[in-house]
């Protein structure tokens, strides 16, 4: 009983260490990815649960974020593709979180939007290209620990980046963004 | 070039991060662990041999209060659900009040033992031992600057493990995650557990904890000399019975019946007799049937051998049951088909009369502070589930998930709806399932005396 106990705490350590670590980059990024706030911390609850329960089973296989990473990420998808009404609701949401436009004439300048102003036009990128930005820039992945947390090729990655840059370019001008 | 720099700029930053009013909250890494710890219990009630919640017979306690009390008429169901399900909380208050009780009746031994670690203190005071449960309460007076790391779930790790003669024993016993703050830097708790193995009348008690909560690691040891209770004794019957009958379809033979305070254990001999599909009805000296024995209990089996397999039952002891019978218990899965009713808002009464008996709405209140629907079932067996309101243009707009009534329950209810904002054409559903057929090989039940 004391070895399961003794395990049982140097779990709960490890796991507060990890929530002290990654807890908000991990709400952030989910709700990033769902855009609803609730749900964010649903599944960053759930994400934590899964990562106490698996700890024994991790490995090291590869670095400990990205396997938390992934279980978020994960646990994002599954609630996406079971709230299929509720995803009907949050592109409506989307819709409303569209960015105020600027009137000032100098704020049609891309490098005059706040970082917060910005987050809002990512947020308007579909799905697939929006968690792929967040985990390179937000969460500061590289291309490799991105496709390990999607389970994906770095091929596919790249390719993936470089086009959500390019819909993001699309709905800034859309938008009437000019670029210095 | 400008784009890919912004983009840079997107990046995770405690200081000014780009969603700035979120954060990852003390509330929301309080749920963590409360799932955690939710998900350990569920684990280690796997684990248990025991089939039965034991957490149940604390209710059973509560319920035997309300025999002695009379006044089953009416009951809200709202409740009678907060009663079934788990709620920690109320099952540490239940087991401290029966502890108070025990110990001003004199059957608990006082102990007043103290153990000390990081300047956390452990003293062990009332003691209960009736042969068959095992009880005892604890403070805990924690300093101020640790009192942070019990999150709510501070008990120590006691568990089901305690020593006898230095021996180390095992019960079977529900684990307490809350401990109730009684002052400002004390904190009560109680330990209860069923003893399957027969412990001699005097013996050295020990007790170690390692840890409090999930978080306060250290040593916490106990060893006092204990003796059963003198007045305890004299209030333990044991009777020894060898009647034969029938459960359902099985032959059976009841062995004995020990009653304590506590609680009463009975003694089946039987082959092939599946006891956990069965539930314990109790019955009052004329014969009336007493409710909320269906929140039992406990059935351990003693002997699985080819012949004969040996289990006793056990439930808590209530003054008013009289004799005791054991009925199969209901599952939904296995329901004769239901039917699903709408009645129309605020239409009233309504009764419907089946082949088993009526299920009757008598009456629907739509009131500033919520719906209450007033419902009577005659047959017990007859189950209803899930009311639902809907509002005029069908969407369910609240819902209540009535409790199942395992086999004996109340025949009245009141469900309420608090705040359920409801059109003058909104609907209530709900799902009744007519109670079976009686099986026509299955024997009359045995009925089994309790002293």
């Amino acid at each position: 009983m004391d070895e399961t106990l003794e395990l049982a705490l140097i779990k709960e350590a490890r796991l507060e260490l990890y929530m002290r670590e990654y807890g908000e980059k991990i709400l952030h990024m989910v709700y990033l990815m769902t855009k609803d706030r609730v749900s964010a911390e649903d599944i960053t609850q759930e994400t934590f649960v899964k990562v106490y329960r698996n700890m024994d089973s991790f490995r090291g296989e590869s670095h400990i974020h990205t396997w938390i990473y992934r279980i978020a990420v994960n646990e994002a998808k599954k609630h996406l593709r079971k709230q299929a009404i509720a995803r009907l609701f949050l592109i409506k949401q989307s819709q409303n979180m569209r960015p105020t436009r600027h009137t000032h004439l100098e704020s049609n300048i891309l490098d005059s939007l706040s970082q917060h102003e910005f987050t809002q036009f990512i947020m308007l990128l579909p799905n697939t290209y929006r968690n792929i930005l967040v985990l390179h820039y937000y969460q500061d992945l590289s291309i490799e620990e991105i496709s390990m947390v999607l389970g994906t090729t770095n091929g596919a990655v790249r390719k993936k980046l470089h086009r959500a840059r390019k819909k993001l370019k699309e709905i800034l001008k859309r938008e009437g963004f000019t670029w210095n | 070039m400008e784009l890919e720099r912004k983009l840079r700029e997107f990046t995770y930053n405690k200081r000014s991060p780009a969603i700035p009013d979120m954060h990852f909250s003390p509330k929301l890494e309080q749920k963590i662990w409360e799932e955690i710890m939710y998900e350990q219990k569920k684990k280690h009630r796997r684990l248990s041999q025991w089939t039965v919640t034991v957490a149940a017979i604390v209710i059973v306690l509560a319920m035997a209060s309300l025999f002695s009390q009379g006044g089953f008429d009416q009951i809200s169901t709202s409740l009678v659900h907060e009663e079934r399900f788990e709620t920690l909380g109320i099952q540490e208050e239940q087991m401290l009040n029966q502890l108070d009780s025990l110990a001003k009746q004199g059957f608990t031994s006082k102990i007043d033992q103290s153990s000390s670690d990081q300047g956390i203190t452990i003293r062990v005071n009332d003691v209960y031992y009736d042969g068959d449960v095992l009880m005892y309460g604890y403070t805990i007076q924690i300093p101020e600057e640790k009192r942070a790391l019990l999150l709510d779930r501070g008990s120590p790790d006691f568990a089901n493990i305690f020593f006898v003669n230095g021996k180390e024993m095992t019960g079977n016993s529900i684990r307490p995650t809350n401990i109730k703050k009684i002052g400002k830097d004390l904190y009560r708790g109680v330990q209860y557990m069923f003893i399957t193995h027969k412990l001699p009348d005097s013996f050295t008690f020990g007790l170690k904890a390692s840890s409090i909560g999930l978080r306060i690691r250290g040593s916490w040891v106990f060893q006092f000399p204990f003796s059963i209770n003198e007045s305890l004794k004299k209030q333990i019957v044991h009777r020894q019975y060898e009647k034969s009958g029938y459960i359902g379809t099985w032959p059976v033979t009841i062995g004995y019946v020990r009653k304590t305070p506590v609680s009463t254990t009975i003694q089946l001999k039987g082959k092939d007799l599946p006891v956990n599909d069965y539930e314990i009805v109790g019955m009052d000296q004329q014969g009336q049937v007493l409710d909320g024995m269906d929140v039992l209990q406990q059935v351990n089996l003693l002997e699985n051998q080819q012949q004969q397999k040996v289990f006793e039952l056990r439930f808590a002891t209530s003054p008013n049951i009289s004799s005791l019978q054991l009925l199969p218990r209901f599952y939904f899965e296995d329901a004769s088909p239901s039917k699903l009713v709408q009645i129309p808002l605020p239409k009233q009464p309504i009764e419907f009369t089946g082949k088993h008996g009526k299920v009757k709405i008598s009456k629907i209140d739509i009131q500033a502070s919520g719906i209450y629907v007033h419902y009577e079932v005659e047959n017990p067996l007859d189950q209803l589930q899930n009311f639902i309101i809907l509002d005029d243009s069908g969407r369910q707009i609240t819902r209540i998930d009535v409790p199942v009534r395992t086999s004996i329950d109340r025949y009245a209810y009141i469900t309420q709806f608090p705040n359920a904002p409801v059109s003058q054409k909104g609907e209530l559903v709900y799902r009744h399932y007519p109670a079976p057929p009686q099986k026509t090989e299955e024997k009359d039940p045995l009925v089994i005396p309790i002293p």
